[in-house]
């Protein structure tokens, strides 16, 4: 762990709550999405319009998954370079099982099935042989990509029938069912909590509650004067929040946070180290599985760029943009999230002024630089960490 | 053994540890009193830690026998020596600095939401927020307000409130505190042998490591002397002087008092 300034006990710096207070490692994400959305609508004109918001957020489910996953393993502190492969695998043998008659659901099934298990494998590799996760996911990508050109011989394009899995990418949620159902559920939950705080406590949360439902509300409603939400983005939402969850709710993701933050101490204090470090291994690769299986669904088939390319980059890119340290421990999945939605949102943008993909690449490149080099000022400006 | 009057809680003999060709432990034995602060001393790699982590089930030993309570146990893991009441604040503290501080105090040992008496799979933050309260309270620590902010932000002296907070939270048959004022200024350390004396007062045992003798003589009731990967000797506190012990721990006790190295003023044994 690096060095900590240590402030006296009896100092009134501690006991200033502005100062003792990190600052949200999400806000540099939050301003540069808003720039984001600003520049490029002001230079296309249509991009905030609620058609090339459907758009932008069905491409961004894939890299969604895999944001989320790259941040679970940077917050238990390793890394894992085979995600993207891991994706294209899955989505080669949901294919080729697709084209071999097997029910679509059996085929993505089995597609994550094979996902998980190379979750397994380098996990076993990791954590009980404890070779860095670095090398092994690295030997595992490679693995990963030649076992992908090999399923797709001898085209290296393997298209899918007509199935629930190709129409997932292009079903929308009705508008108003939606909307309704968003807010009783975000209502429901506000009440939960307000029964059981104690009185008086947190206002400000239940304040940020109304604010949260009302924009989703908001974002529907919008959504729908198009053709209403993608069904991609409320799975990659549900299962981000699934994973949000039980990250900051549950024992078992507090000691994920725990192992990434100091893991010796997390040793000390009896967690079940390669238990939780190999849950995380399989988890992540289930998650790169579904982006797999996302991609099939957009492109409506694989071939042997998919889930290669930029997807794992930008995926790690975008959970650093998003605020999740490289150090582990510190971060949180919907900053991922936010990553992968401003790299997506640049990307999309920069397609509405007929950038070519080539200068895509570059311009998202310093996106991420610029970010990190905005979360750092800020951090040594306010005296945080 | 001097710990003969009050009961052991603690009976550790005979234990060996290697790492390699390295002994760490090489048959060490003792016997720690309920209600009784023993002070385990000893010069850099006399074994001290190592045996502190055999107790706390961080190692396991090699060979050697403990038993709790009159009883014979084996410790494999952190998780079974809390079961059997031995609660340890390690010099490092084993707080993960990026948890706030409840998350620290239950790390590992959190407790469950329930509804309709099943446990539910998430955590009941408000139970836990209450009871870390209550046991920074027990040890009058009034500096923490803000139970919810990151440990990594907090002074030494409040992080090692914390650690030892979270080892006395529940029913501690036994703490051992390994260096907890190595960090420390003088006002962090009084508070901290101030809970010291509180946690020896309701019935605990307690082994102090330390490299401070004037600390140790302070506040123990038995010193224990590391040398060589064993226990060496043991003294009550209150008969026992500074240059005794100190012979003892360089193993140069049956060398005349002057030519001791730094006699009558070391306060302090420090190794490399």
């Amino acid at each position: 762990m690096a060095e900590v300034p240590t402030v006296a006990a009896e100092s009134p710096a501690a006991a200033s709550p502005a100062r003792r207070r990190a600052i949200p490692r999400e806000l540099p994400l939050l301003g540069a999405l808003i720039a984001v959305c600003i520049v490029f609508q002001l230079l296309t004109g249509l991009f905030l319009s609620p058609r090339n918001l459907g758009n932008l957020l069905t491409e961004a489910a894939p890299l969604g998954f895999v944001a989320i996953a790259a941040a679970i393993m940077i917050l238990m502190g390793e890394i894992d370079l085979s995600l993207g492969s891991v994706a294209g695998l899955t989505a080669a043998v949901t294919a080729v099982l697709m084209n071999m008659d097997v029910p679509w659901g059996f085929a993505a099934l089995a597609g994550l099935g094979v996902a998980a298990s190379i979750g397994v494998i380098q996990g076993i590799i990791v954590v009980f042989f404890g070779v860095r996760s670095f090398v092994v996911t690295l030997a595992g990508y490679l693995v990963c990509f030649g076992l992908q050109m090999r399923i797709l011989q001898p085209n290296g394009y393997v298209p899918i029938p007509a199935s629930m899995l190709r129409d997932i990418s292009t079903t929308r949620l009705p508008s108003i069912p939606t909307a309704i159902a968003i807010a009783a559920a975000g209502l429901l939950w506000l009440l939960f909590r307000a029964l059981r705080s104690r009185p008086g406590a947190r206002l400000s949360t239940a304040a940020t509650g109304f604010v949260v439902i009302a924009l989703a509300v908001f974002a529907v409603w919008y959504l729908g004067s198009a053709k209403g939400v993608p069904l991609l983005t409320a799975i990659v939402l549900a299962i981000t929040t699934i994973v949000w969850f039980i990250l900051t709710r549950t024992g078992p993701g507090l000691h994920l946070y725990a192992i990434g933050g100091d893991i010796a101490a997390a040793e000390e204090s009896g967690i079940r180290v390669t238990l939780i470090k190999s849950v995380g291994f399989v988890s992540t690769s289930i998650l790169a599985g579904m982006a797999g299986l996302a991609l099939i669904s957009y492109t409506s088939g694989a071939d042997t760029t998919t889930g290669t390319g930029t997807l794992l980059l930008a995926g790690i890119g975008a959970a650093v943009v998003g605020g999740v340290s490289l150090l582990g421990g510190r971060g949180s999945v919907w900053g991922a999230l936010g990553g992968a939605l401003l790299l997506a949102g640049v990307g999309n943008g920069l397609n509405l002024l007929s950038l070519t993909a080539d200068m895509v690449y570059v311009v998202e490149g310093l996106v991420v630089i610029s970010a990190l080099l905005l979360d750092a000022q800020l951090r040594r400006h306010l005296g945080a960490r | 053994m001097a710990a003969a009057s009050p009961p052991a809680v603690l009976q550790v003999s005979g234990i060996e540890k290697r790492f390699g060709g390295v002994v760490a432990l090489n048959g060490a034995s003792l016997s720690i009193a309920a209600g009784k602060v023993t002070a385990l001393v000893g010069d850099n790699g006399a074994g001290k830690s190592s045996l502190v982590r055999v107790i706390s089930g961080v190692f396991s030993p090699d060979s050697g026998t403990i038993h709790v309570g009159g009883k014979p146990v084996a410790i494999p893991n952190p998780r079974a020596a809390r079961a059997l009441g031995i609660h340890t604040v390690f010099q490092d503290l084993a707080l993960v600095g990026c948890l706030d501080v409840v998350q620290n105090v239950f790390l590992g040992d959190e407790v469950h939401a329930r509804f309709g008496g099943l446990r539910m799979p998430w955590l009941n933050r408000g139970h836990m927020e209450q009871a870390t309260r209550e046991a920074l309270d027990r040890l009058h620590v009034s500096t923490l307000q803000d139970l919810l902010q990151p440990v990594e932000v907090l002074s030494g002296g409040q992080r090692q409130t914390i650690a030892i907070a979270r080892a006395v939270r529940q029913d501690a048959r036994l703490l051992i505190l390994d260096e907890p004022t190595a960090a420390l200024g003088v006002k962090q350390s009084r508070q901290v042998f101030e809970a010291v004396a509180r946690i020896r007062a309701s019935g605990t045992a307690v082994l102090l490591i330390s490299h401070n003798l004037r600390e140790v003589f302070a506040a123990s009731d038995y010193i224990a002397v590391m040398r060589l990967g064993r226990v060496s000797r043991i003294f009550e506190t209150a008969t026992a002087n500074e240059e005794e012990v100190v012979s003892a721990i360089v193993g140069a006790n049956r060398r005349s008092e002057s030519e001791m190295p730094g006699s009558g003023t070391a306060r302090s044994v420090e190794g490399g």
